[in-house]
């Protein structure tokens, strides 16, 4: 039996409104007052703002149980599996500066440090918690002026490289699971009142208006101006009504369920056959899935499950499983064998 | 300072006439500035044709533009940062190109947040605290780097913002 790592917070499934929203991220953008930003940083200045940063907040990071990665000594696939786990951008992944990452072992804290911004602290709670994830953030942001002087101004506040952050330094961003509206050809209307809202919408995996595996991160737009309570109770309004759409769309289609049930039927026909299975048709076959054990059409395999597949089966934890980097094609067919051990341990 | 005309003497080579004039702010403090042209782009370090051009544009605008014409200053004093890269790379340099470019910060802001004013969290240590003596002697390793490349507006800058630096550090180590 291998030894899966730990699940982490935003793939936990557990929490309020946790049938439509997977979780809550807070992220908050910080700058050492010191140190010039990335863009005029020099190699030099990025090794001694790591370094500082590293130092300063060392004791805090010994306190909550936290791990110092420096990326820049981390095996590429070691650095994938961090940014399948959301702990770090792509960004700080394929920087070349000095750069490191401070995280705790359940995946609820991960603060990058020579990012965009020289700290970038995000954390993670699963299902909708936004007070109480921001609650989280501000205290560790606390903790983290006590022992460095942040650039903040009395006219703008923190200040960020990007002016698009500038203020609070604050995104809250929730990732939802939107597969009735998707299907009911829905989601544009509502994703583009949500931007009405004053919320951007995005898919999590994918480009443009489609979204792998029906996923949506919504999050302000907006980080001057308001306070972080007020942005936070602005969001949650809006995730809300996204939340009551999708609920009432499902509603929609337990009056005659066969459409459902058939697309999770035939899905999990495929997880469970399928010889070769890219990333993406494996997201979209989850949701599909979950879609239906959501609404009762099928009793197996349950959430848990269909959460474990969706985490082991990305790229980087597929490869960090059997220890070496692996083609794409090596991957799909390896990723369709894990799936099928996993949902029929008897064949 | 006036000539026997009433015309304006440049403040820099104290010679030609000025007929630019803005406002600058040093140490806290809105100076008049008078410049003629030759002493005028001579402070603009290294920027091309095109960018005299604009700073033209911003340092024509009289005494009575004052936030406009600081922008004239268009190299941050932090970090080297200059007015049009910032435009191109929409990105800021260092907490203090907030100061240097605030008027096209502030357009900025407004046009991505609808706001220009900070009404959230105000850090637990505020930022006015005392420089640190690492963020001088960085700002030393500038002024000595710019000097030897003979980017000597640079320096100056660099130096000016030391001194001023190291008399808040002071005034800071009596209190």
């Amino acid at each position: 039996m291998e030894t899966d790592p730990p699940f982490d917070e935003w793939l936990q499934g557990r929490g309020p409104e946790e049938d439509v929203v997977y979780c809550t991220r807070v992220r908050l953008a910080r700058n050492l007052e010191e140190f010039a930003f990335s863009p005029c940083q020099s190699a030099e200045e990025a090794g001694l703002v790591t370094q500082t940063i590293e130092r300063a907040l060392s004791p805090l990071a010994k306190k909550r149980e936290w791990t110092w990665v420096d990326l820049r000594r981390t095996e590429p696939l070691d650095s994938l599996v961090l940014v399948e786990r959301h702990l770090i951008s792509r960004e700080l992944e394929t920087g070349s500066k000095a750069r490191g990452v401070f995280h705790d072992e359940q995946g609820r804290i991960g603060l990058m440090v020579n990012e965009e911004d020289h700290i970038r602290l995000q954390v993670f709670r699963s299902g909708l918690r936004v007070e109480e994830t921001w609650e989280e953030a501000d205290l560790i942001d606390d903790a983290i002026s006590e022992v460095l002087p942040l650039a903040w101004s009395r006219d703008f506040g923190y200040l960020t490289s990007c002016p698009t952050n500038t203020g609070t330094g604050l995104r809250i961003s929730v990732l939802l699971h939107l597969p009735a509206l998707v299907l009911a050809k829905e989601i544009e209307k509502a994703t583009s009142a949500i931007h009405e809202m004053g919320m951007a919408v995005r898919g999590l995996f994918g480009e443009g208006s489609r979204s792998v595996g029906d996923l949506f991160q919504v999050s302000n737009q907006r980080t001057l101006g308001p306070t972080e309570e007020e942005i936070g109770q602005r969001l949650r309004s809006a995730v809300t009504q996204l939340i009551q759409w999708e609920r009432r769309q499902r509603e929609e289609f337990l009056r005659n369920p066969i459409l459902v049930e058939d697309r999770a039927y035939r899905a999990l026909g495929i997880l469970e056959r399928a010889r070769y299975l890219t990333s993406e048709e494996t997201v979209d076959l989850i949701s599909r899935l979950r879609l239906g054990r959501l609404l009762g059409l099928i009793e197996h395999p349950d959430l848990p499950a269909l959460n474990r597949i969706f985490l082991l089966t990305q790229p980087g934890h597929l490869q960090k499983r059997v220890g070496r980097e692996l083609m794409p094609q090596e991957r799909d067919i390896l990723r369709a064998e894990m799936i099928r051990r996993t949902l029929s341990p008897s064949s | 300072m006036a000539d026997n005309n009433g015309a304006m003497i440049c403040k820099k080579c104290q010679q030609r006439q000025a007929t630019i004039h803005s406002l600058e702010l040093v140490e806290g403090q809105w100076m008049e500035l008078h410049l003629c042209e030759e002493c005028a782009f001579g402070a603009q370090p290294q920027e091309s044709a095109q960018a005299k051009i604009q700073i033209i544009g911003k340092i024509i605008a009289q005494v009575g533009a004052a936030r406009d014409a600081v922008e004239s200053d268009t190299t941050c004093p932090g970090c080297g940062m200059t007015l049009e890269r910032f435009r191109e790379l929409r990105r800021l340099g260092c907490a203090r190109c907030y100061r240097t470019f605030r008027s096209l910060v502030e357009e900025t802001l407004e046009s991505v947040h609808e706001d220009r004013v900070h009404r959230g969290k105000v850090p637990e240590r505020p930022a006015n605290a005392p420089p640190s003596p690492m963020r001088i002697r960085r700002l030393q390793e500038k002024l000595a780097r710019a000097i030897d490349d003979e980017r000597f507006e640079e320096a100056a800058l660099f130096r000016d913002e030391i001194r001023k630096l190291q008399e808040q550090l002071d005034r800071s180590r009596q209190d």
